[in-house]
């Protein structure tokens, strides 16, 4: 077999892995543990005492409970926090202590399927952030995983692959997702807005206020309590909406039973889906995508994690002037890193198009290049490195590059940071 | 209204060595740049077998090259220096009129103002020894009875400026009295004067000492004087003076690194 197309979902409490099968033509969960009920991996290490051997997700828990070792929880908000934890005497940070989780995930993986490479790696977070995806792509790398090989999208990217992934007629119309887990109950929406070539996804998440503890649940007073939020916010959030189809997941719809009343709303003339592995099935699919040509996907979507804005500028170009696109509106903000060479001829300032999805009025950039060392005409090349910081904030470097050895390159930087819609 | 060019994306591994500026050239726009801007730097046998494999091997121009292999001996230099020029796409249409506009007005010119632009060019670029080859290509044989008294008397004097900057004063003087006799002007009268400013060996020849007054020597003194105080903050004394101010780590390596790049420049005028 080739290598592995896998989708990892990135959780503060747990983590899930899924896998494409080739055999089946379908994802499928991968478990790391022996016992395969333990689906949800929680995001936890434990390092042996007086071994050089870290444990993961349950494992770890045994080994803690049994007072074999050390163990450390809350990786990603460590990470967020540049947090570090000390065993034994030897102070780890957050980033190394992620860094050995994920590479437990990959190599665990790997051993299951007995395979030695991975094809396509696709992480899906809450939250992806410059200095996590770091983290975890030099994780992946250390693991033998190439840099081209691993992605990094926000849950409401992976919401969208795994529902375009379905048949249409689930999303014929809007389509949404309530994901309750322990810290807190979330929504998602998307919808495809039709007749503009290629057709837009738009999707969006919120966090609602209407959140409640999963520890309630264990009780029927509390089950009914629950039922009775959800059951509002349903109201609420998909009155006067035309969905076809609702998706559930999270530790907390693991199980439904208990909220008849917000069940009873959401398959009112929709179609309702129970999927626990929801985010890191949509990052396989996304995964799978990566592996193909042409995507199976023809669409631009928009939403979290993606730039909502085309940057673009005018250059000449074998003698005629075109458009020069540095950054697709649809990209994922990690990966929309470009880096073009121009000539200056004859011009001071460069003007960037920042056009938005939906046809809603250009925007222009103006960069004053007066700080550039002062040559004859067309003898100064610049490098235009774009890059993103997040989904909404671009950064530009200006590169001097010279002229070759006829004028040499002076190393001058200009750069400067946006706020783009 | 100013313009960005994407720049083309082959950048040589092997790049092409233009020894007259010493310099090696990487892109197909850095290449378009020298025959624009250098051609008069440019030998007969620069359209050669390396420039096409340069461009065939190192910028992946296949088309261009077979079309310069074509063409070689069918078609005019100035053409197919034009072809380059407009395959690379580095100038306008404007630029590439305008180029064309030059070589042909130099073609019209005639051999002789030809080579002594050629030799003038060379000069300023700082190949004297080229450059005084060429002027004396106009000078020997028959063609110095044939030439214009201007024109020859102009050759003179600059062939006396290019021996002048390789420190042949002697020669420089003669040349310039050559000049002053074929047309008597102040220009080269001047010119000697300095010379024996500048090498008090040198005596003016006779002519021209009878021809020279006491106020002109007085106030060439003082212009003399006065260019030569100017020159200690220009050029290379200004580019010492700055390494001097630089501190006791910088100040040796940047002298080193002048020094080595003026070896560079004396070896590659030496012709």
């Amino acid at each position: 077999m080739g290598g592995l197309i896998l989708g990892i979902d990135l959780c503060d409490d747990y983590s899930q892995i899924s896998c494409y099968n080739e055999q089946i033509q379908d994802v499928e969960i991968v478990t790391i543990s022996d016992d395969e009920a333990f689906v949800r991996i929680p995001t936890v290490i434990c390092k042996k005492r007086g071994e050089n051997t870290w444990l993961v997700g349950e494992e770890a828990y045994r080994s803690a409970l049994f007072g074999d070792g050390t163990l450390v929880d809350r990786l990603i908000k460590q990470q967020n926090k540049k947090g570090q934890a000390t065993i034994e005497g030897i102070t780890y940070t957050a980033d190394t202590l992620l860094s050995l989780f994920i590479a437990k995930l990959i190599e665990q993986s790997l051993k299951k399927y007995d395979c030695d490479r991975v094809e396509n790696l696709v992480f899906t977070l809450d939250e992806p952030g410059a200095s996590i995806n770091d983290v975890i792509v030099r994780a992946a790398e250390d693991c033998g995983v190439e840099r081209e090989r691993v992605h990094i999208m926000t849950h409401t990217e992976a919401f969208v692959y795994y529902v375009l992934s379905q048949d249409s007629d689930i999303w014929a119309n809007q389509t949404c997702a309530f994901d309750l887990r322990e810290d807190g109950l979330f929504y998602y929406e998307m919808k495809i807005i039709r007749g503009r070539k290629p057709q837009v996804v738009e999707a969006w998440h919120e966090k609602l206020q209407e959140s409640f503890s999963l520890d309630i649940l264990g009780t029927e007073s509390g089950e009914r309590l629950g039922d009775t939020i959800l059951a509002a916010c349903g109201e609420r959030l998909l009155n006067k909406k035309i969905v076809s189809s609702v998706f559930l997941t999270g530790k907390g719809f693991v199980k439904a039973d208990w909220a008849p009343s917000f069940l009873k709303l959401i398959c009112n003339k929709r179609r309702a889906f129970q999927v626990p592995q929801l985010f890191a099935h949509g990052a396989v699919y996304a995964a799978l995508d990566n592996t193909r040509e042409t995507s199976a996907y023809p669409f631009l979507i928009s939403c979290e994690g993606r730039i909502r804005s085309t940057i673009s500028l005018y250059a000449v170009y074998g003698g005629r002037r075109e458009q020069v696109i540095l950054a697709q509106a649809g990209i994922n903000w990690y990966e929309a890193r470009s880096s073009v060479e121009f000539i200056l001829d004859d011009i001071h300032t460069l003007e960037l198009n920042v056009t938005p999805v939906g046809g809603v009025r250009m925007e222009k950039i103006t960069i004053s290049l007066d700080d550039l060392p002062a040559r004859p005409n067309k003898t100064t090349v610049i490098e235009l490195i774009l890059s993103f910081t997040a989904d909404n904030t671009m950064t530009v470097r200006i590169v001097d590059k010279g002229f070759g050895e006829l004028y040499p390159a002076s190393g001058k930087v200009i750069k400067m940071d946006y706020k783009i819609p | 209204m100013g313009n960005l060019i994407l720049t083309k994306s082959h950048k040589a591994v092997n790049p092409y060595f233009a020894e007259k500026l010493g310099i090696n050239l990487y892109t197909g726009e850095e290449l378009s740049y020298f025959i624009y801007n250098y051609y008069m730097l440019l030998d007969d046998d620069f359209l050669e077998d390396r420039l096409f494999n340069f461009i065939e091997r190192e910028l992946e121009m296949t088309e261009l090259s077979a079309k310069l292999r074509k063409w070689r001996g069918r078609v005019s230099y100035e053409e197919l220096l034009l072809v380059i020029l407009q395959d690379i796409h580095y100038y306008s249409s404007k630029e590439l009129t305008e180029f064309y506009a030059r070589l042909e007005s130099m073609s019209k010119e005639g051999t002789e103002n030809v080579i002594r632009e050629k030799a003038d060019y060379l000069v300023n670029m700082g190949h004297s020894y080229e450059g005084i080859r060429l002027y004396d290509r106009l000078l020997v044989g028959k063609s110095e009875k044939t030439l214009p008294e201007g024109f020859l008397a102009t050759v003179h004097f600059n062939k006396a400026v290019a021996l002048a900057r390789i420190y042949a004063n002697a020669s420089a003087m003669k040349e310039f009295a050559r000049s002053w006799e074929i047309v008597p002007g102040d220009e080269a009268l001047q010119s000697m004067v300095f010379l024996t400013f500048l090498d008090p060996a040198l005596a003016l020849p006779e002519k021209a000492r009878a021809a020279l007054t006491e106020e002109q020597l007085a106030d060439w003194r003082e212009v003399f004087d006065e260019i030569k105080n100017r020159s200690i903050y220009h050029g290379k004394a200004q580019e010492v003076e700055s390494a001097l101010d630089l501190d006791d780590i910088k100040r040796p390596q940047r002298l080193e690194q002048l020094l080595a790049e003026w070896k560079a420049e004396y070896i590659r005028c030496q012709g």
